[in-house]
């Protein structure tokens, strides 16, 4: 092992100013490398950081200590300047394909990003606008050949009613509620056939932000399940409360239908969805 | 190419070209052998509905008939129990779709275990194995619990003397050979562990009258009762699909094409939790999570009307009982060790919320229950005892 002593032009086995010139070209040269590399997967990070796309969070809860909450995003379009309807796609992901996006959110991962395919850059838009829920022709199509984010069965009910849209689990001290939404009064023949008529209910929500002053579309659009909404219904709910179908039966599942603008008898928001308290965008 | 050469030149250009063309061939040859030859010949056919996904097979594990064959003779092998009178096929028995008829099974030493044997129907689409363990998810590690567990004692199996039987039987080193045509060595624990993962795998039950009905198309393949059945099980009303849904009516279930969901164990109210009574914990084992305890994976609902008795320690005797657990939300056993309310049980599952059903839905639901029950499967000489091994 070389000794780093002063150097005395004589000793064997000591670094001489030659060797010592090399080794710190080759340490510049190592750093200038290292420090090209970092900055390339920096520059790589920030960019996957600020790809465009709709960014799901969970809000915070006063009562519900664990969250689980998944729902389908489809029909994504922006309303340009002159409030005219574009449509959007997606990004292909795990998660996605062009038309449907499905976001999982719980404690242990508590945001979730929707990456969107942009068909050009720098517009500008008046508003956002998707479906909470499954599109009807995709919604009963045959089980088993669903492509992702459809190939889920914990968000499947059956190919009569199709899909749970929305799936919130919650947990509360000694209370546990659950609100799992989709289409109901779908009529077939057996839960294993397809409706040929649209569901009674269809219990999609249709959602959009308009803006007053245009923005880029090229941004990050934060939007937030509300769970304070939720928490102040929780003196109000009882130890388990289970809501999937029958919504209508229940004081407090019908709070919760109505809470996304829904209309319990038709399943469709009355005149537009802007009543709904349970997701909110973050600008 | 016009090459003007002397003879002896020409002779050193021949035997060049003869070397190269010979190390060309060499190579060419060794390629095809070690990529085409190194892997036995895929030789294995799904016996699945149209457009069914085939069930996710490890990949240092590929599915072949000669793996099959040879995973059947060491399924209903004695040889591998310490008693030398048990089989995996003692407590999965084909008439029962690969479960078995008694509440607890029975080990080598014939200590009870705390659990019910569970169905083989389609293990393959098995999210995890046995009764709660979530990180339990190939059939290769699996098979080693009933080899090796002490925990209760299982099969015991000795593994030296064991392998010594199977080294002297012609038929097995012709089986093995087969199976792992590459191994110089073949007969040793880790083929044969894959080769018994093999032959589970090909378990694959879809041929019931509800598949008949689902799958193909076939409209008079359920009569009005078990689609009345079938209706009322998948409705909100009684909440069966929450757990058994899907494909294989277990929601722990996967395939080839699905996506990793979280794992699925609910807690049906069977006990009510007493401090002074030790209860299987289920989940808790594994977790140590106090929401866990009494929390079990959902099983295939498949052949269920072959595999009484029911729940994870078989203590319910009959169908009809199982219905009428779910429709009282759960169960209060009055007296005795277990005396207890399980429907009040913390961790119960919040779609066990009871239900009410007249006779005659009663009788439709259990007449659906039935029409899960693929004959074939049980029948199928393919997965029955081969002939004795010499």
């Amino acid at each position: 092992m070389y000794q780093f002593q002063k150097y005395d032009g004589m000793t064997k086995n000591k670094v001489s100013f030659g060797q010592l010139k090399t080794l710190t070209i080759g340490l510049f040269v190592c750093l200038i490398v290292s420090t090209a590399y970092v900055e390339r997967v920096f520059a790589e990070e920030s960019n996957a950081q600020l790809s465009p796309g709709l960014q799901f969070m969970l809000g915070a809860s006063e009562h519900y200590a664990q969250v689980g909450a998944a729902f389908y995003v489809s029909e994504l379009y922006y309303l340009d300047q002159a409030g005219k309807q574009h449509s959007l796609k997606f990004e292909d992901s795990p998660n996605s394909q062009a038309r449907i996006g499905l976001v999982k959110l719980s404690n242990e991962n508590a945001a979730q990003t929707l990456a969107l395919a942009l068909p050009a850059a720098g517009q500008l838009i008046k508003g956002l606008g998707f479906t909470l829920g499954v599109p009807r022709d995709l919604n009963h199509g045959y089980p088993l050949r669903a492509e992702k984010p459809l190939n889920d069965a914990t968000m499947f009910w059956t190919w009569q009613q199709g899909y749970k849209f929305l799936r919130l689990d919650l947990a509360g001290g000694d209370k546990r509620a659950a609100l799992h939404l989709g289409a109901t009064g779908c009529e077939s023949p057996a839960p294993v056939r397809p409706p040929q008529k649209p569901c009674a209910q269809p219990n999609r929500v249709d959602f959009v932000w308009k803006f007053d002053t245009a923005r880029e579309l090229k941004n990050i659009w934060n939007i937030e399940l509300n769970l304070a909404y939720l928490d102040e219904q929780f003196d109000a709910l009882g130890d388990f409360q289970m809501c999937s179908g029958f919504y209508a039966n229940d004081t407090f599942c019908a709070a919760w239908i109505e809470s996304l603008g829904l209309d319990l008898e038709r399943g469709q928001c009355q005149s537009s969805c802007k009543h709904q308290q349970l997701f909110r965008m973050r600008l | 190419m016009v090459v003007n050469l002397n003879t002896f030149t020409y002779a050193r250009h021949v035997f060049v070209m003869r070397v190269g063309t010979f190390i060309r061939a060499t190579v060419v040859f060794s390629l095809f052998f070690l990529f085409a030859c190194s892997k036995p010949t895929p030789s294995w056919e799904w016996d699945l509905p149209p457009d069914f996904n085939p069930p996710i097979v490890p990949a240092d594990n590929p599915m072949s008939k000669q793996k099959v064959d040879l995973g059947r003779y060491l399924f209903y092998e004695k040889a591998l129990s310490g008693n030398g009178e048990q089989s995996c096929a003692t407590c999965h028995q084909q008439q029962y779709a690969f479960a078995e008829n008694r509440g607890l099974s029975i080990g080598s030493t014939g200590e009870v275990h705390h659990r019910n044997a569970l169905s083989l129907t389609n293990a393959a689409y098995n999210k995890s194995l046995t009764w709660a363990q979530p990180e339990l998810k190939l059939l290769e590690r699996q098979i080693l619990i009933p080899l090796f567990g002490d925990q209760p004692v299982e099969m015991q199996l000795n593994q030296q003397k064991t392998l010594a039987y199977l080294k002297q039987s012609q038929l097995y080193r012709e089986l093995f050979q087969a199976a792992f045509p590459n191994d110089p060595d073949p007969i040793h624990l880790d083929n044969g562990v894959k080769a018994l993962a093999s032959f589970v795998r090909s378990l694959i039950s879809f041929n019931s009258p509800f598949d008949r009905y689902a799958w193909y198309g076939e409209d008079a393949a359920l009569n009005e009762a078990e689609i009345r059945g079938m209706t009322l099980f998948m409705s909100e009303r009684t909440e069966c699909r929450h757990c058994h849904g899907g494909f294989n009516f277990s929601l722990s279930s996967t395939h080839l094409n699905s996506v990793e969901g979280p794992e699925d164990f609910h807690n049906t109210g069977l006990y009510n939790p007493r401090n002074e009574v030790k209860l299987d914990l289920g989940l808790f084992e594994f977790s140590l999570q106090e929401k866990d305890k009494g929390r079990f994976r959902p099983p295939t609902l498949r052949n269920i009307a072959l595999t009484a008795p029911y729940m994870h320690d078989g203590s319910i005797a009959t169908l009809e009982e199982v219905l009428e657990f779910y429709a009282a939300g759960g169960r209060e056993i009055s007296e005795g060790l277990y005396a207890g309310d399980g429907r009040s049980h913390p961790n119960k599952s919040l779609f066990l919320h009871g239900f009410v059903l007249s006779e005659e839905e009663k009788q439709d639901m259990l007449a659906f229950l039935h029409a899960l029950t693929d004959r074939q499967f049980i029948q199928n000489p393919a997965f029955s005892a081969p002939g004795k091994v010499k």
